[in-house]
This record gives structure tokens, C-alpha cells and sequence, in this order.
């Protein structure tokens, strides 16, 4: 005989069973005397629920709603403001990041302007733009020793890369990391705010064995 | 019960949000009967049910701009209902079970013999669910008197479904025990 199915009864009577596990328990009780018996005392016990007659012993919904609200106390104004105020609140960390993109968008337009006129474009257009961008240090070397070996393409090549590795680390490599930084800002805003309507959602505490 | 959230729950939420005392009378109307039922077997007493249910809902007024529209109205209602019961219970720890209320339950055959012992099943019942764990008897009543189901009853005590299960099972089996004698008549 296949185990026994008592720790499913329950749910099974409940009706929160489903698919597998809900066939695997309706094909047992067929073949199962013991576990029809547990199942017909648990449904003798819901029967004992379901014959409560305690309502007709309490207040009427009606006669309680309307003494309730002689009750209910006056609500301070910011309970009732509170939903406005909390919707503000978000535009703070929006505002920033809206900011930081500006700022970002900003330099990395600028410094490709740069990159370009230390390329020898644009140089009567960039020419308001300071100076900070010369070659690598891989790039001053592989020229001094090997710069007449290389050949014209040679160095059309190594120029190149020298400009994508500037522009790479120079304007990238920061804007990946300050990216990382907005992150984990903003999970750590959702962090805070998850638990913090969390704690609202009850009044109370929550109930834990 | 079905834990439906009609469009008229929703614009009464939203009202009394709005501070309409009016619209969060109507809320209590139409949730009073279950948590009533809820609380009544939290605490086992029906005075002491009667003043858990109207802190309830004061705390749900209270809170009230806190309560997310997108999630179950009557979920949030009954955890507070939960809390309310059980917080009314430790300020008033001796037990309440000798309130003769709670046996005066009429059943609906006649005669003075079917009273008596619809009475004594009735008070064996209750006095059964409250010698039940805080947490277990909170999983059972909320099952078996506010018809909710695992997974509202999860949601409700922020418990995993797993743990609901359990629970009730221990519920059961522990009332089984207790109730060996009237169960199998």
C-alpha cells in the first residue's frame, strides 16, 4: 500500500489541493480504510464549526456600524495628507538620478568632442574645450620604439585603439561605475520603502509562533 | 465567503480614506459578521469579542491611509482583527471561558434535551480552541470562521503557505484529541 496521506487530509478537505498531489490522495482513500476513518473525523470536526449558532448572540452590523461611528475617533490631518506627501517623497531620488543623467550626458557629449578634436576633427569647432585628453602611455611607447617599423596603417591602427581606450576608460568606465552606485541607491530606496509600508499595513503586531 | 474586492469596496475605501465617515460605517457593516466571528473564537468570549471587533476597526480607521488599494481590504481588516483579539486577550489574561453567553446557543431541533447538548458541544468546542497555541488557533479560526483560504490566511498572518498547512493540521489533530468523545457521537 502506498504511504499513508494523513498530513493531506486536511487541505484536501479544504479543497486546496490540486493536480498530482489531489489524485494521489483520492486514489489512496480508495484503497485506504485508515485514512478514510481520519478523513471522516475530520469532517464530523467541521461539522462541529459549521453548527456555531453564535451569531444571533451579537450585535446587529447595523446597530454596531452605527455605534462605531459615534466612536471613531477624529483623524489627524496627517494621516489624511500622508498619501500626497509620500508620492512627493519619490520625486527626491528621481529628481537625483535625472540630475546625474543630465551631468553624465553632459560630459560624455563633451568629452567626445574632446576625443574627436585630439583625433584632428572638429578643431576649429572644439576649440573652447580644454585640453586633458593626450595619448596612452602604451601608445607613446609602442610609437618610440617600433614607430618606423609599424608603417602608416600600423599606425592608423594603434591610434586607433589609443583613442577607443582613452574614450573607453576616460568616460565608460566611470559612467558603469556611477550606474553601479544609482543601483544600488535606488534598491536600497525600495528597500526601505518595501519595509517601511510593510510596518504600516498593520497597525499591530504580526502574529508569529 | 469569497474574497472579492467589488468596485463598491474599492470607492468606499477610497472615501474613507478621505476621511468619509460614513462610507467606513457602510466597510464595517458589511465586514462585521466575520471578523465578529473570527475574534469571537480568538477570545471565546462574546463582551470581550464585542470590544476586540470595535478596536479593530478603530485601529483600521486610524490606519487607514496606510491600506494599499491593490490588496485585499478584508485581508488587512482581519489582521488587524487578529492582533486586536489576541492584545485584548493579554490585557485581560485570566480565562474568559465562564461566560455563560457562549453556552446559550439554541439549536434548531426543540426540546430542552437537543439544547443541552448543542450547549455542552458548543462549550466543549471553545474550550477546546482555547487551550489551542496562539498560532495555531489564529490559522484554525481564520479557516474554519472567517473561511479564508491558505493563501489568504498567508497573506493575513505573513506566514509561508507551508506553515499554514502545518498548523492547521496541528489545530485539528489537537482538537480531535480533545474532542474525541463528542466527535464520534
Amino acid at each position: 500500500m502506498a504511504e499513508h496521506v494523513k498530513d493531506w487530509l486536511g487541505a484536501y478537505l479544504d479543497g486546496e489541493l490540486q493536480g498530482t498531489r489531489l489524485r494521489a490522495v483520492e486514489t489512496h482513500l480508495q484503497s485506504c480504510e485508515a485514512c478514510r476513518n481520519e478523513l471522516q473525523d475530520l469532517r464530523r470536526l467541521a461539522e462541529m464549526f459549521h453548527e456555531d449558532k453564535s451569531n444571533d448572540l451579537f450585535t446587529p452590523a447595523e446597530r454596531f456600524a452605527a455605534n462605531l461611528a459615534l466612536r471613531l475617533p477624529r483623524l489627524p490631518e496627517r494621516s489624511r495628507s500622508r498619501r500626497t506627501g509620500s508620492s512627493a517623497w519619490w520625486l527626491v531620488p528621481i529628481g537625483v538620478t535625472a540630475a546625474w543623467v543630465f551631468l553624465q550626458t553632459l560630459l560624455l557629449v563633451s568629452g567626445t568632442v574632446s576625443t574627436l578634436e585630439q583625433a584632428g576633427f572638429l578643431k576649429s569647432i572644439a576649440a573652447w574645450l580644454p585640453e586633458g585628453i593626450r595619448h596612452t602611455e602604451i601608445y607613446s611607447t609602442t610609437l618610440s620604439v617600433f614607430g618606423n617599423q609599424l608603417g602608416q596603417a600600423g599606425q592608423e591602427m594603434l591610434s586607433a585603439f589609443d583613442r577607443a581606450y582613452l574614450f573607453s576608460t576616460s568616460f565608460l568606465a566611470p559612467i558603469f561605475w556611477q550606474a553601479v552606485i544609482v543601483l544600488l541607491y535606488w534598491a536600497g530606496m525600495l528597500t526601505w520603502f518595501l519595509r517601511r509600508n510593510r510596518q504600516r499595513v498593520a497597525s499591530g503586531k504580526i502574529v508569529r509562533s | 465567503m469569497v474574497a472579492t474586492i467589488t468596485t463598491g469596496e474599492t470607492e468606499l475605501v477610497s472615501r474613507a480614506q478621505h476621511g468619509n465617515r460614513g462610507a467606513f460605517s457602510e466597510l464595517a457593516r458589511q465586514h462585521y459578521p466575520g471578523v465578529i466571528r473570527v475574534v469571537h473564537r480568538m477570545c471565546g468570549d462574546i463582551q470581550l469579542a464585542e470590544d476586540a471587533t470595535q478596536e479593530a476597526f478603530i485601529r483600521a480607521w486610524i490606519n487607514l491611509a496606510s491600506f494599499q488599494p491593490q490588496t485585499s481590504f478584508r485581508n488587512w481588516l482581519y489582521r488587524i482583527a487578529v492582533n486586536a483579539a489576541l492584545d485584548m486577550l493579554r490585557r485581560k489574561p485570566e480565562s474568559s471561558f465562564d461566560d455563560e453567553d457562549a453556552l446559550m446557543v439554541t439549536d434548531q431541533a426543540p426540546g430542552p434535551e437537543a439544547t443541552v447538548i448543542n450547549k455542552e458541544r458548543n462549550a466543549l468546542l471553545q474550550k477546546a480552541i482555547q487551550s489551542l497555541p496562539e498560532a495555531a488557533r489564529s490559522v484554525l479560526v481564520l479557516r474554519e470562521y472567517g473561511e479564508l483560504s491558505y493563501q489568504e490566511i498567508s497573506s493575513v498572518l505573513d506566514i509561508p503557505i507551508g506553515t499554514v498547512m502545518s498548523r492547521l493540521n496541528y489545530a485539528r489533530n489537537r482538537l480531535r484529541e480533545l474532542l474525541k468523545v463528542v466527535t464520534s457521537q
